[in-house]
């Protein structure tokens, strides 16, 4: 366990009790100059990536007080609901009984519409089919990369009080389920806003530790609870799930209203091959960040 | 430079004062760091420590007041803590089970050992550094680079413009003469104990 390195704790600051290691130094100093500089290096490096982390931390409470916010009106706005469905429901409700000799209409046929499954050349624009679509699509893939987590773990890996799982890229990549964690990334940055989208996949699910990138299993399981301002855009995504034994992934997602959505061109059909760095930038994909198997060079 | 000094320049400017800090205190901590840390850690770990030690000084400087102590003190105290916790990660990635009391000599006494022999071995430890200072220039320098820092007869060789046979050669002789003056004490090195 890492201990405290408070300036103000006084055991800090007594006297250095192994006199011999300090004159030893002061006899034979072991540093040279191109030694001090890289000492200096890595002290620069690592200041930096410190501010760095905290800027980040400072974004993450900013997104988490964002979403804290919006939550805080759900119960308002249920209300709300509910009482306009009430009024509603009397108003039709009185309606139909000051009205004697005329009956409600009854459904007699079933649009043919209805049963057919979107396909990459239809477009359905409407939000609210489009968000139960993502919906049902973030859930199925959300299932799918707890699967694959589930599938390549370390088991037992508890680390810092939660459960984390490793994830085997190597082992993924062979099995070719790479494909389920490349379109369940492509799906949350095409759903939600870039800056919602980077807390979900790198603070809330993803953990990277010593190297190692570690999916969060509970965190994950409550992404479904991460609330999409579904009017500020609308996202059509389709044959999403259409994945073959090969190397073949089937996707299409066309973000349409928002122009400072960063995916303006998310039209991928029929890949037979990985991301190139390039569209890897374009999807808004930090480098860093990505898999090794998202790039081919 | 004073602690007041040190504590203006980063202040002042803040890249000079940490390579003022490096620069002074520098071997320092090394030193601390290598002593913790030579029987497990690469020279990279170790430099890595060192600079882990450096970051947590400049992080703590804003927040200073000397009136607890000498920024000397300060700095060894956290060049120890974070090699220990260095080795214990160090230890941790290599599966070693050990404990560090076991790997790296600490001020701690074992349990098997009584308090007179605690301060026989402090007694002990502090009269060999005597001899070895008293060895006189190079043989000094030779003994604690080879058996502190651990460098080779041609690094050592490098480093005061010797050839590495004459620094092996030095070598013998001078652990020849502190066995000599470990012996005249009645110390009995073939035992490893006091007589």
């Amino acid at each position: 366990m890492k201990r405290r390195m408070n300036p103000d704790d006084r055991n800090l600051w007594k006297e250095w009790d192994d006199r011999m290691i300090e004159e030893l130094a002061e006899c034979v100093p072991a540093l040279d100059d191109a030694a001090k500089d890289r000492i200096e290096r890595l002290c620069e490096e690592k200041m930096e990536l410190r501010e760095t982390m905290n800027t980040q931390n400072t974004i993450y409470a900013t997104n988490v007080e964002n979403i804290t916010r919006t939550q805080r009106y759900r119960p308002l706005i249920a209300a709300a609901a509910c009482l306009l469905l009430t009024v509603g429901a009397a108003g039709v409700f009185m309606m139909g009984t000051h009205r004697p000799g005329v009956t409600p209409p009854v459904a007699t046929d079933v649009p043919t519409e209805m049963t057919t499954e979107p396909t990459a050349e239809t477009q359905p624009n409407h939000s609210d089919t489009n968000g139960s679509d993502i919906r049902e699509a973030l859930h199925i893939l959300t299932e799918r990369a707890m699967m694959v987590s589930a599938d390549y773990p370390t088991k037992g890996e508890a680390l810092e009080g939660t459960s984390l799982y490793e994830v085997d890229f190597a082992q993924m990549e062979a099995d070719g389920s790479p494909y389920d964690y490349a379109s369940f990334e492509f799906l949350i940055r095409a759903t939600f806003t870039p800056d919602v989208a980077d807390w979900v996949l790198n603070d809330s699910i993803y953990k990277e530790i010593d190297g190692v990138l570690y999916i969060d299993e509970e965190k994950a399981a409550h992404l479904q609870g991460v609330p999409v301002n579904w009017s500020a855009f609308t996202v059509t995504i389709d044959a999403i799930t259409e994945m073959d034994t090969g190397n073949t992934c089937t996707f299409r997602a066309i973000a349409t209203d928002d122009p400072a959505i960063q995916f303006p061109d998310l039209t991928v059909e029929d890949r037979t091959d990985y991301y190139t760095a390039q569209q890897v930038d374009e999807l808004g994909w930090r480098l860093s960040e990505k898999p090794e198997y998202l790039v081919k060079e | 430079m004073t602690d007041q000094e040190w504590l203006a320049l980063m202040h002042k400017d803040a890249k000079k004062g940490r390579r003022a800090l490096i620069e002074q205190y520098g071997n320092l901590v090394y030193a601390i760091v290598l002593n913790k840390l030579k029987a497990s850690a690469s020279r990279e770990d170790i430099e890595d420590c060192v600079s882990d030690v450096f970051v947590a000084v400049f992080t703590a400087a804003d927040s200073f007041s000397l009136g607890h102590g000498t920024l000397k003190t300060y700095i060894s105290t956290i060049a120890k803590r974070t090699a220990i916790d260095a080795w214990r990660k160090i230890s941790y990635r290599q599966n070693t089970t050990g404990y560090l009391e076991e790997a790296v000599p600490t001020e701690l006494p074992s349990e098997e050992e009584t308090p007179e022999e605690t301060v026989s071995r402090s007694l002990q430890k502090q009269r060999l550094w005597e001899i070895v200072r008293s060895l006189g220039e190079p043989d000094t320098t030779i003994v604690i680079r080879q058996y502190f820092y651990e460098q080779t007869a041609r690094e050592i060789g490098k480093a005061l413009s010797m050839t590495a046979a004459a620094v092996q050669k030095r070598s013998v002789r001078a652990r020849q003469r502190i066995k000599e003056l470990l012996e005249a004490d009645g110390y009995d090195y073939r035992k490893g104990d006091a007589v």
